[in-house]
């Protein structure tokens, strides 16, 4: 079916299909100040607007409804058909009050993406918007950025075998519109922009609620942490992460892939040495 | 209700994981931690094809090298050998390609992989070793056919191709095969591939010793006068057998936490199968060359627990994978703040950066 589309399409345009058209290079766009979400959990009011304008924007399937009992919070996670998940934590307070913190997760466009940089096929690039952007068209669905990614962001779809996740809208930034979960924020609390500008915005954030006696207020992924880099989406939180469902440190699989090579490169030399030192000793005996 | 009493449910364990007690959501009991129960982590998509390959493709590598060391340095005495190991070699090199297509979500774009190079990526790297590595463990294949006389039509042309040189140049590409498997599965985010530095040290350890195995039984089942070919296949099999045993108890200890995924199910069973049938045919092994031509049978039996061995390490951490990205409490562990990756939590706040 879709090798017929290919060819209708082929044909509207009055060309023969190139075989090796998935193996061409093209010119990348010049690019543009980096561009992503700041999500302020204090101000999110969990109407799960994000998430729909999500799946209508990108015209993504519904996932089934499956009611998880975590409160009101039946999406759980991000997947290859949920770009958006809005996380629901209702706490318990020693005084007997209740409080509810959400969050709205997304792909955090790592500025330096382990999903990327794991890609084999060169189908996840890093578009003119220094953001994490996956080439259906040229993705195989190899599964290495599944198991790259320490937020568990990526997914596999079943439908068209393709890793599918998070564009920030790179069609909506390219025609000059903010991306759907933002524009749908009925808070703010999911702003875009350029990064600087909005690390800006959510130090001075901080530094209110700080002021106001909430300290527990910070912000996750603005700033580089050890061997993982900054992420070009980031939050402001007032609980540990893990309460959002986030890793505290995630490390960097790349960063550590040159001294497992050491490793390996040891053990086959040495082994290849013993080999050739074993032929050696025994050739003369014959 | 009053909101008071709610601190004090109780979450039946035995209920599904989000009931509850049915009234309220598990949250309430576990006020800080309310996903509890959901992965951080995407569990991976590779399974039994996977694991095949790693254990194909290693012995494809370890036996190359194998031959590649006879030719060099083994004179007349090992060229039998040599030629073995060299079709063991492509034989065990055919499956591969077709089991890694397989794997992929989208097979028609198998050759995506080879439309740029990219180093970052241990899975670009393999498959252009995997590409250099077929073509020369088959051109050298083929020589060796052509060596022997038993091909008719083009073997005069092919003879012309240096036997000895063209061995030597496939090393390179054989070793990177062997090895890059492991440096690949612990370049990821799942606890128990990325945890410990070792995996990819392990795994090249287990091609030497599979591909020396193959070998040897190849030439024991093919045939091979024994007394030619055991005193460096001894020597090779107990070093490699050797080296992968320090390294597999290396790697589960380097791992820690992440060690737990090897702790229950079929990951336990497959990891505890590896390590006796590596045991068993690294000690058959030395046993053997302590009494000197006790015995083709207990060389045979030698290598089949090697290559047993191999096969279920492969499984094993390849099948680990998934319950260790799905262990949310292991996820936590290993990325819990350290000195080289603070992280981003509430005592660091942020704002004075």
């Amino acid at each position: 079916m879709n090798i017929n589309l290919d060819r209708e399409r082929a044909a509207e345009r009055g060309v023969l299909t190139n075989p090796l058209e998935g193996m061409m290079i093209a010119e990348p766009p010049p690019a543009h100040e980096p561009m992503g979400f700041f999500t302020d959990s204090t101000i999110c009011i969990g109407c799960k607007a994000c998430e729909v304008a999500c799946k209508q924007w990108n015209m993504l399937p519904a996932d089934g409804t499956v009611w998880s009992g975590q409160s009101y919070d039946n999406t759980l996670h991000l997947s290859e058909t949920t770009w958006r998940h809005v996380s629901f934590t209702e706490q318990a307070l020693p005084d007997g009050g209740v409080r509810w913190l959400f969050n709205s997760d997304v792909c955090k466009h790592c500025t330096a993406a382990p999903c990327q940089e794991a890609c084999p096929t060169g189908a996840l690039i890093r578009n003119e918007y220094d953001d994490v952007y996956v080439q259906q068209d040229v993705c195989n669905g190899c599964g290495y950025c599944v198991v790259a990614c320490p937020f568990g962001v990526l997914g596999r779809s079943k439908a068209d075998g393709t890793v599918h996740k998070c564009t920030l809208c790179y069609d909506r930034q390219r025609d000059g519109m903010e991306p759907a979960c933002a524009k749908s924020c009925p808070t703010d609390s999911i702003q875009f922009g350029p990064v600087s500008a909005l690390k800006e915005k959510a130090r001075q954030r901080v530094a209110h609620l700080h002021a106001q006696g909430k300290t527990e207020a910070y912000l996750y992924g603005a700033d580089d942490a050890g061997e993982y880099k900054a992420l070009n989406a980031f939050f402001l939180l007032t609980e540990e992460p893990a309460a959002y469902n986030l890793p505290p440190a995630p490390r960097h699989p790349t960063a550590r892939m040159g001294r497992r090579y050491l490793w390996s490169a040891l053990v086959g030399i040495g082994l290849g040495a013993v080999s050739l030192m074993a032929m050696a000793q025994g050739k003369g005996d014959d | 209700m009053a909101l008071r009493e709610l601190p004090t449910v109780e979450v039946d364990k035995r209920q599904a994981p989000w009931s509850g007690n049915g009234r309220y959501g598990a949250a309430h009991a576990r006020p800080r931690d309310a996903y509890k129960d959901v992965p951080i982590l995407k569990p991976p998509t590779w399974s039994h094809e996977i694991a095949a390959y790693f254990y194909l493709g290693g012995i494809s590598s370890g036996a190359y090298v194998l031959a590649g060391a006879a030719e060099a340095m083994g004179g007349q005495r090992y060229k039998p050998l040599a030629r073995v190991a060299h079709y063991v070699s492509v034989a065990t090199m055919l499956p591969c390609p077709a089991l890694l297509i397989a794997d992929l979500g989208k097979r028609s774009r198998f050759h995506h992989m080879l439309r740029i190079v990219k180093p970052s990526s241990p899975m670009n790297l393999g498959a252009w070793a995997l590409t250099v590595h077929g073509a020369m463990a088959t051109l050298t294949a083929v020589r060796v056919l052509a060596g022997e006389g038993k091909l008719p039509l083009l073997g005069p042309v092919i003879s012309l191709l240096p036997e000895r040189a063209l061995a030597v140049a496939g090393l390179p590409s054989a070793l990177t095969l062997g090895g890059y498997t492991g440096v690949l599965l612990g370049t990821s985010s799942v606890p128990a591939w990325f945890k410990s530095p070792l995996l990819g040290g392990l795994f090249m350890a287990s091609a030497m010793s599979t591909g020396a195995a193959a070998a040897k039984l190849a030439a024991a089942l093919g045939g091979l006068e024994q007394r030619r070919s055991d005193p460096a296949l001894k020597l090779i099999g107990v070093a490699s057998g050797l080296t992968e045993g320090a390294l597999l108890g290396g790697y589960l200890a380097t791992s820690g936490p992440a060690a737990a995924a090897y702790g229950k199910g079929r990951p336990r069973l497959l990891m505890a199968g590896a390590a006796a049938a590596l045991c068993a045919g690294t000690a058959l092994e030395i046993v053997r060359s302590r009494v000197n031509g006790a015995g083709r049978v207990m060389g045979i039996a030698a290598a089949a627990a090697t290559l047993a061995g191999g096969a279920l390490l492969r499984w094993a951490v390849v099948i680990a994978g998934h319950p260790s990205s799905q262990d949310r409490d292991v996820t936590l562990e290993v990325m819990k703040p350290a000195p080289e990756a603070p992280g981003w939590t509430p005592s660091g706040d942020g704002v004075e950066k």
